[in-house]
């Protein structure tokens, strides 16, 4: 385990002075990724311009689900999808073979290799523009909807980073396709909505199968005092299972690999 | 002529070779649709929703499908590649122009792709027929003609863009900020009516609503024609301008590369 974290910190390392390879694009990222932040702020307040709620959800409510998703999307773009969404890239170039050659755990390594910081400023920023979205609604989160937050947003990132993975194994396979990345971002986007908006089946899939419901409308809710102890039960027993699955998967796909080039 | 047709067969066949990347778009777009048509039959609102019924609203994402296969096209990433890499300096040699080089490499993956865009939408149009309000009058026509013409604009546009590599080593942000651009400016997120009075002023004149948002317009009935006429005069205007950008570009370009191996 400490073996483990040496290495990552390694990883933390090395990326930071690649990123300070190029000062200039890195700075750049940052007021991107910052104004992407706004845009999507932006976008809630247009929407709600024209109409009173959207499934029982009104301004206020919606502004603070959107800080969410923003906060949650910036923390994936930390580590997860920096490295799930390049992984296709290892298998097409023949690159996954120098992975296999190295004396630690693979699924750790192809998972944690890159390290992505042009999302810490938005990261850092985001609770700040969270209180006041809370405050101005009328809304004072206590210690123990803090706690639950916190622990659905990491219950959150562990399911789609297990979720990801099992999709990202595919490549093994689907070596031509390249562009599964565009897929994370089509799943992850429908998080900025609440789950509430879609009926029957589909809410279903988007909380139980692909659960968005993780993203913003569970952590949201817990923090406006609106969800019970059984979302945090349900999304344990998802992040369990998916990681389980994700592993056999990936212990499954990795006794049928043969190298692509190399 | 029958260089580039030659050239259009093999990007057939190169978008028959990468049936997985096309299938992840098409499921990338159907999710951003299911989402989209939830939100506005989940949405409270008294009378229109920034002047579209929520009929209209489902049926303009159902369109948008199927728009975007047709005028997406968008060369910026195999451009930027060839001039990083250095494969462009094969077209250097060879005696075709690179403007149609491109559209003919291009043209091959929408004549795949769009009738897969159409099958799709009418498929989704087949379970919920009583959401939407589809007709092929003359509007239909004129929508088309301007779709035709929002293909120019885009290509024109990322051509440039691409272009921009001769000088540039990382574009990435560049090319984040046009989606952002077309998404909200140019009526890919939502219908740009939505946007407030003095930002839609400017908007009517930028060339993202050109690329999108106008052949909707047009096809939904929402524009006169003073309107009409107006638009198409500022599309082609655009597709004036942004050639002649191209041409700066590519040859200002051909001057300032550089190659190393090949």
């Amino acid at each position: 385990m400490l073996r483990h974290l040496n290495v990552f910190l390694h990883f933390i390392k090395y990326c930071w002075m690649g990123e300070m390879e190029f000062r200039f694009n890195f700075f750049i990222w940052i007021v991107v990724n910052i104004i992407w932040g706004v845009t999507n702020l932006v976008f809630v307040n247009i929407v709600y311009s024209q109409v009173q709620s959207i499934a029982g959800w009104n301004k206020p409510e919606a502004l603070i689900l959107g800080v969410v998703y923003i906060l949650f999307v910036s923390l994936m773009w930390v580590v997860i999808l920096p490295n799930v969404g390049k992984f296709h890239d290892l298998i097409r170039k023949g690159e996954f073979d120098f992975y296999l050659l190295k004396p630690i755990n693979l699924r750790f390594l192809v998972s944690t290799k890159v390290v992505e910081f042009d999302q810490l400023p938005k990261i850092i920023l985001l609770p700040f523009i969270l209180n006041f979205f809370l405050r101005s609604a009328g809304y004072s989160p206590n210690i123990f909807q803090i706690g639950q937050f916190i622990l659905l947003i990491c219950l959150g990132l562990f399911i789609f980073y297990s979720f990801f993975f099992i999709i990202m194994i595919s490549n093994f396979w689907l070596i031509n396709t390249f562009n599964l990345e565009n897929l994370f971002d089509s799943l992850i986007d429908i998080g900025k909505f609440p789950t509430q908006i879609f009926s029957g089946l589909l809410r279903i899939l988007f909380v139980y199968i692909a659960p968005v419901a993780y993203i913003a409308t569970f952590p949201t809710l817990a923090l406006i005092g609106k969800s019970s102890i059984s979302s945090i039960i349900i999304a344990t027993l998802i992040a369990i299972s998916m990681f389980i699955i994700s592993q056999l998967f990936w212990n499954f796909a990795l006794r049928r690999y043969s190298s692509a080039s190399s | 002529m029958r260089k580039y047709i030659i050239l259009t067969r093999l990007a057939i066949q190169n978008a028959l070779a990468y049936r997985g990347p096309m299938v992840v778009w098409l499921l990338c777009n159907i999710l951003a649709l299911v989402t989209m048509i939830a939100v506005w039959n989940s949405a409270t609102a008294t009378g229109l929703i920034a002047g579209y019924t929520k009929n209209e609203l489902t049926s303009y994402y159902v369109a948008s499908l199927f728009l975007q296969w047709l005028t997406g096209w968008y060369p910026f990433y195999w451009i930027r590649t060839e001039i990083r890499d250095g494969s462009v300096a094969n077209m250097l040699t060879k005696p075709m122009s690179f403007y149609w080089r491109v559209f003919a490499g291009e043209s091959g993956w929408h004549i795949v792709s769009t009738p897969i865009g159409v099958l799709t939408s009418v498929i989704v149009a087949l379970f919920i027929p009583n959401h939407l309000v589809f007709s092929f009058g003359l509007n239909f026509w004129i929508a088309i003609l301007a779709s035709l013409l929002s293909i120019f604009v885009v290509f024109t546009t990322s051509l440039c863009m691409g272009l921009l590599a001769f000088w540039l080593t990382n574009l990435n942000t560049l090319d984040s900020t046009f989606w952002a651009a077309k998404i909200f400016l140019g009526g890919q997120g939502i219908p740009i009516s939505f946007l407030p009075l003095p930002l839609l002023y400017v908007v009517k004149l930028l060339p993202f609503r050109y690329m999108f948002s106008f052949p909707l317009e047009v096809y939904f009935n929402k524009l006169s024609s003073g309107e009409i006429m107006f638009g198409f005069g500022i599309q082609i205007l655009w597709i004036v301008l942004l050639t002649l950008l191209y041409k700066v570009l590519w040859t200002k370009g051909r001057r300032a590369y550089t190659s190393f191996g090949n």
